[in-house]
């Protein structure tokens, strides 16, 4: 029964490798069904934007190219109460305004970004069907517990891509076209080993890059380590020596208070949002995105995160706060960033491929199948050498 | 070893049923009944009826929340017709002046307590015009810098509540130097009681 899980070393092997591939073998074992359920609930979420477009109304073919966001944020100011967020594309595309709070409350609409008219609502089974995968891939519907049993296991996956890779190092040299190519007329074990060994290996990169990711929202240290590695400040505001933060914060919140006493004292006419927008927009000649998330009251800045057009710019965020008089506050370019601040900003679009549009999207599809397919041919090779 | 594979399965069922039941047992909902009763200068009687429906709605929201089925969405308009059905009981209970308190501050729970109580503490600092403004613009200034930095703290709660203590530490500071030591102790006990910075994110 032990050889099962133990098998004995091999001569010449090394005791690292023998150690590595046990480990492989009992952490595969422990999370895979955890690991199948992650990559699969992924592989439905990645195309969870297309899936939403593709079911709302879009409008005709607008002649006259001027968008007009005041319209159709009175439109939806007078149906839905104020909006919190607006997404602006092109005059092909509905504008897309939304209340929606952090307990997903509220309503999401697509409006004519010409004429101002609702065109549709986002699909109450669509969103209820996104959120219940969302909630399956982080923490399987139960919350806390969920979320370490996710983050653990895709810890455990971490381990095995690395170990996977020391392992699927071949001994000599003549090996090597061996465990780059797949034999697809081979027989059934044989091909599931192949998948396993060699396709597994192409995906390493990708697949270590969206674990990686991953880890970054379900654990805080994680994310608290990766924020420091790439230069920005301890995110434990108990260290007594954490000054950085503290410091960050302390001035981020005296520049804002001298603001609004400053907009408080001098009594300044609120502009509309299409002048908020005009006044942005003409910065940006070739964006192919704009989200303005609007404030909670009028002495709050509007924050417009403007995306590139081009294919590696497209979810890089510029970023700009304006006040309701139209002041620029801020306007920090996705280059000029700090390195943790640009990782920050694109941490979640890296994790769900959208960060190169579609053809991302559809890699990572295909990554998130693999990731689904490694743990079950890696199971059938255990299966086949244990012979039950 | 199918024995096996089942005994592991059931191993697993197992403990997420725990892990679930152990989650369920946090006690306490998130609204301020207490303050909402002491508006309505209930009597005894009311006061029993009154705890009563609330516990007993509350136990149905948790359950729902916890094990009932559906999106945040539909969860959300089921708790919307939960809390209708809490607040006709509730009616039957008070008088009409009563049930009208009632409706203001339970919408006042519903929609976020903490930014009307600030505007409540306000009210009873009785401060001049220039220190009027100066409070509205730090607690503006204190709500924009914790929104500002929700990508640190996001989905941990207990992060939160560092991250606003922190940034409160600042308001605090503003506060000391608008403010009497007189309305400054005064700030602190309203603080205190309408229960500033105590709850969860």
């Amino acid at each position: 029964m032990a050889t099962i899980f133990l098998r004995k070393k091999r001569k010449k092997e090394f005791w690292v490798k023998y150690i590595l591939s046990i480990l492989h073998l009992w952490l595969g074992l422990v999370s895979s069904l955890i690991l199948v359920l992650v990559s699969f609930t992924g592989c439905l979420y990645v195309f969870k934007n297309q899936i939403e477009y593709a079911f709302s109304t879009q409008p005709q073919s607008n002649q006259e190219q001027v968008i007009n966001v005041q319209k159709a944020y009175r439109t939806f100011e007078s149906n839905f109460g104020r909006p919190t967020q607006i997404i602006i594309r092109s005059a092909d595309q509905a504008i897309e305004l939304s209340s929606a709070s952090k307990q997903n409350k509220g309503d999401y609409v697509y409006l004519d970004p010409v004429n101002g008219q609702v065109l549709s609502m986002r699909s109450n089974f669509l969103a209820s069907f996104f959120d219940i995968t969302l909630e399956l891939h982080r923490w399987f519907l139960i919350e806390n517990p969920g979320k370490i049993i996710v983050g653990t296991a895709v810890l455990m996956f971490v381990f095995q891509l690395l170990s996977g890779l020391m392992m699927w190092i071949p001994k000599k040299a003549k090996d090597l076209k061996k465990s780059l190519t797949v034999k697809w007329k081979a027989k059934f074990y044989r091909l599931n080993y192949d998948l396993h060994k060699v396709v597994g290996f192409y995906a390493i990169p990708l697949l270590l890059l969206i674990s990686l990711t991953g880890l970054y929202v379900s654990f805080h240290w994680v994310k608290n380590l990766s924020i420091q590695a790439l230069g920005g400040p301890s995110l434990s505001l108990d260290e007594q020596e954490n000054n950085e933060m503290k410091a960050i914060l302390s001035s981020e919140f005296e520049g804002l208070f001298k603001d609004m006493v400053n907009k408080r004292q001098k009594v300044q006419e609120e502009k509309s949002i299409q002048y908020l927008y005009d006044l942005v927009k003409n910065k940006y000649k070739d964006e192919h995105k704009i989200i303005i998330r609007i404030p909670e009251s009028k002495e709050g800045y509007f924050v417009f995160r403007v995306m590139g057009s081009t294919f590696l710019t497209q979810s890089c965020p510029d970023e700009i706060s304006v006040s309701s008089s139209g002041e620029i506050k801020d306007e920090v370019r996705f280059e000029e960033m700090q390195l943790y601040k640009q990782f920050m900003a694109i941490a979640k679009p890296l994790h769900t491929g959208e960060i190169f549009g579609l053809t991302s999207i559809v890699l990572y599809f295909v990554i998130s199948l693999v990731a689904c397919m490694l743990p079950i041919t890696g199971f059938i090779i255990w299966f086949k050498k244990a012979r039950f | 070893m199918i024995f096996t594979m089942r005994n592991r399965h059931f191993v697993f069922l197992l403990l997420i049923c725990m892990t679930v039941i152990a989650c369920s047992k946090k006690e306490g909902g998130p609204f301020n009944y207490n303050l909402v009763k002491s508006k309505l200068q209930l009597d005894e009687a009311q006061e029993v009826a009154f705890d009563e429906v609330v516990d007993r709605y509350m136990l149905q929201l948790k359950d729902m929340f916890q094990n009932g089925k559906g999106s945040q969405e539909e969860k959300m308009s089921k708790a919307k017709n939960i809390s209708a059905l809490q607040d006709k009981e509730i009616e039957g209970i008070l008088s009409e002046e009563q049930f009208v308190i009632y409706q203001k501050e339970i919408a006042i729970e519903r929609k976020g307590r903490e930014i009307h109580n600030m505007s409540l503490i306000l009210e009873e600092l009785n401060l001049d015009s220039t220190q009027t403004d100066l409070y509205k613009s730090a607690n503006e200034a204190f709500y924009t810098t914790l929104r500002n930095n929700h990508d640190f703290y996001h989905g941990k709660p207990d992060v939160y509540l560092k991250f606003y203590h922190e940034i409160d530490e600042s308001r605090q500071l503003v506060f000391k130097e608008i403010l009497t030591e007189e309305q400054y102790a005064l700030y602190q006990k309203l603080a205190d009681k309408y229960k500033i910075g105590q709850s969860e994110h």
